[in-house]
């Protein structure tokens, strides 16, 4: 399998202080792949997903995602990946497709191409008869979805997922992470995932990194990280074991 | 690009058109901001001629200068004279009391005998002068022990002291030219043995002319500045430059809300949806303008003032308004890439403005100032505005006579932007 995203030595101060959000990270994510960085509060995984997005540019280090480099290539990048934020990245004055109509066309899809992209993920996602409505008037699972679909409808060969499931309901999350399941195995997008939810990070993930102040503590699949720690019957155990008990800022 | 800008564009007018209240701020408050101002900023730029103030007068001379007086302050039109008050008959001290209580802010007593007097002193002059030219004669009138009188003016306190000079000098200068006139028609009297004696002199010597140097158009119409000519293209100003505030909030809560971050990661550049953004905004500006021009023009008869007139120059009109706009929105634009949180844009962006109208003459006008802010206040944008469009509507210029103003405004415009672009890229790549 090739990599598309290539990370060496990534490192990222913020300002003049000596702890690094990101210390000297080297990953590689294969393409096809669901890749969870899994990880406490404020152990970089946003900044990291931030650096690879083109939103924070990188104090040291190498990226190249589908072999360009960040740096240069930002723009040709920017083309293939989707981002789907922890917010809720949308309007809520505007209906369900006068967001998605307009975030479609910051990608220059428009006509006939735009409006099957918005009715394809709508339907996907149970949200075809919401399609008039107002963002505003929607529950939070529901929010989530669409905020969801305005990172897809490009069709993106690298998906970066911060948290999409945080503060909905089991039955949204269900939804939410059958559908990136199915994203992934029948178009073949590659997923970038944060999460909390370990129990979901397990069922989802390829591939896991688990990170703490910066720095990888562990990688490899969900049971390959099982079978090298037998002492632990889940994911949390392990991150657990590995990111300690204590509260997180 | 295009596809992109114009997408920025819709959005914005979906987003501000479903927000009601915000529509309302930004349509319907610049209206009532111009409606009142030139409402209450009529009267200081009424003259006193189309005032008609209330003046008590009493006559006691009854005579040649009293007359005189009177029927001067009457056909003055600067005041609307009264005889009587009430059944009883004034007197000096009815009159006081009633400046005193406020019913009127001028009373004016002409005393007996003035004529008198003047007749006496004007009789003593002339026959002093005619003897030093050997041709004595004796005076008709005797003023000698005649008491001066005394024309008391009565002023309500609260009355500017501008407002009394005017008045007294008023006075005065009837006065001035009855006694001239007493004076003139008495050596007529003397000189030619009443022939002319009784001949009406009307006038002075010197006739007076006030012109209002401008442009082309005034030959055919007069522009003179009043309060609608003043205020409404003031407060347009004003009210356009307060775009600032919901369009800076809106790039805050655009990027409070994680929107902001969807348009970054998309790809192209981040300054063609913020262009978008803010060509949506100018044409806000500009319907802005428009309804206050309109305003001006029909709805301020309606307040008991005279229309708007929008000088001969449509085409310099459209500019300037244009001008006006694009500073304005790219002033917002600076704003809401430069400041973190609505609280503080809102504060900052209110406070500039008012400032920058108060410095630039928005407020008071420029010649009134120290030289200080009279220097600060012609670096301000809304100051260049503002001029342009006294030069249009009340000098009657043309574009060409805009021109240096709308290239001030431009300037401004396109370095706020550039100001604003870098911020922004700092914004983004130092985080």
């Amino acid at each position: 399998m090739e990599p598309i995203i290539e990370i060496t030595d990534l490192v990222k101060r913020y300002g003049q202080v000596d702890l690094n959000a990101v210390h000297r990270i080297t990953l590689k994510v294969e393409k096809g792949e669901i890749f969870g960085l899994l990880g406490p509060n404020g152990a970089g995984k946003t900044t990291i997903i931030s650096i690879l997005c083109g939103l924070v540019k990188p104090s040291e280090g190498q990226v190249r995602i589908n072999g360009i480099e960040l740096q240069s290539g930002l723009q040709d990048i920017k083309k293939i990946i989707g981002v789907v934020p922890q917010e809720i990245a949308l309007y809520p004055s505007l209906t369900v497709k006068e967001n998605l109509t307009f975030f479609g066309k910051l990608y220059d899809l428009k006509g006939l191409e735009l409006q099957e992209s918005i009715e394809l993920w709508l339907n996907k996602f149970g949200l075809i008869d919401k399609m008039n409505h107002r963002i505003e008037t929607f529950s939070g699972g529901m929010k989530r979805r669409v905020n969801l679909i305005a990172g897809l409808l490009h069709k993106p060969q690298i998906l970066f997922l911060d948290e999409p499931t945080v503060g909905i309901d089991v039955h949204s999350r269900t939804v939410i992470v059958e559908h990136l399941k199915e994203i992934n195995q029948n178009q073949g997008i590659t997923i970038i995932y944060t999460s909390h939810h370990m129990d979901e990070a397990e069922y989802l993930c390829t591939n896991i990194s688990i990170i703490d102040s910066g720095n990888i503590l562990a990688g490899g699949s969900p049971q390959d990280l099982l079978k090298q720690n037998n002492d632990c019957n889940r994911l949390e155990d392990i991150f657990l074991k590995l990111t300690g008990k204590s509260l997180r800022d | 690009m295009l596809t992109r800008l114009f997408a920025s564009f819709y959005k914005e007018f979906l987003l501000v058109f479903r927000d009601y209240a915000g529509l309302a701020m930004l349509f319907i408050m610049p209206l009532f901001l111009i409606v009142v101002m030139a409402v209450i900023m009529d009267a200081p730029f009424r003259d006193y001629q189309e005032a008609g103030i209330e003046l008590v007068l009493l006559n006691e001379d009854k005579d040649t200068l009293g007359n005189i007086i009177e029927r001067g302050l009457i056909d003055s039109e600067i005041f609307s004279v009264v005889s009587k008050v009430g059944p009883e008959n004034l007197d000096r001290s009815s009159i006081e009391k009633l400046v005193k209580d406020g019913r009127f802010i001028l009373g004016v007593v002409i005393p007996k005998g003035a004529t008198e007097f003047v007749n006496g002193k004007v009789d003593a002059m002339i026959s002093s002068t005619l003897s030093q030219f050997g041709m004595p004669i004796e005076p008709k009138v005797n003023a000698k022990g005649v008491e001066a009188p005394i024309i008391q003016i009565f002023l309500d306190p609260a009355v500017k002291k501008s407002f009394a000079s005017t008045v007294t000098s008023s006075i005065k200068s009837f006065t001035a030219q009855v006694e001239t006139k007493m004076i003139i028609q008495g050596f007529y009297a003397q000189m030619t043995e009443g022939a002319m004696g009784t001949q009406e002199m009307k006038g002075g010597l010197i006739e007076f002319e006030e012109i209002y140097p401008s442009g082309a158009l005034s030959k055919n119409e007069k522009l003179f500045t009043n309060s609608v000519q003043h205020n409404v293209p003031a407060w347009t100003v004003f009210a356009m430059f307060l775009i600032v505030v919901p369009l800076a909030s809106n790039m805050i809560k655009e990027r409070e809300g994680g929107s902001m971050l969807r348009l970054i990661v998309a790809p192209g550049s981040h300054m063609t949806l913020i262009i978008g953004k803010l060509l949506f905004y100018v044409a806000i500006c500009l319907i802005q303008f428009y309804l206050m021009i309109l305003a001006g023009i029909y709805l301020m008869p309606y307040f008991g003032l005279p229309a708007l007139n929008l000088g001969g120059s449509i085409a310099g009109v459209f500019i300037v308004a244009l001008m006006v706009s694009f500073a304005a929105t790219s002033l917002g634009v600076l704003i809401g890439t430069m400041f973190s949180s609505y609280q503080q844009a809102s504060i900052f962006g209110t406070v500039i403005n008012v400032v920058m109208a108060a410095v630039g003459g928005i407020m008071v006008p420029l010649f009134a100032m120290p030289d200080t802010i009279k220097f600060i206040g012609r670096l301000t944008p809304l100051n260049w505005g503002m001029e342009s469009f006294n030069d249009l509507f009340l000098r009657g210029y043309g574009i060409m006579e805009v021109l240096p103003e709308v290239m001030k405004l431009a300037t401004f415009s396109i370095i706020i932007l550039l100001v604003a672009w870098k911020a922004n890229k700092n914004n983004l790549m130092t985080q």
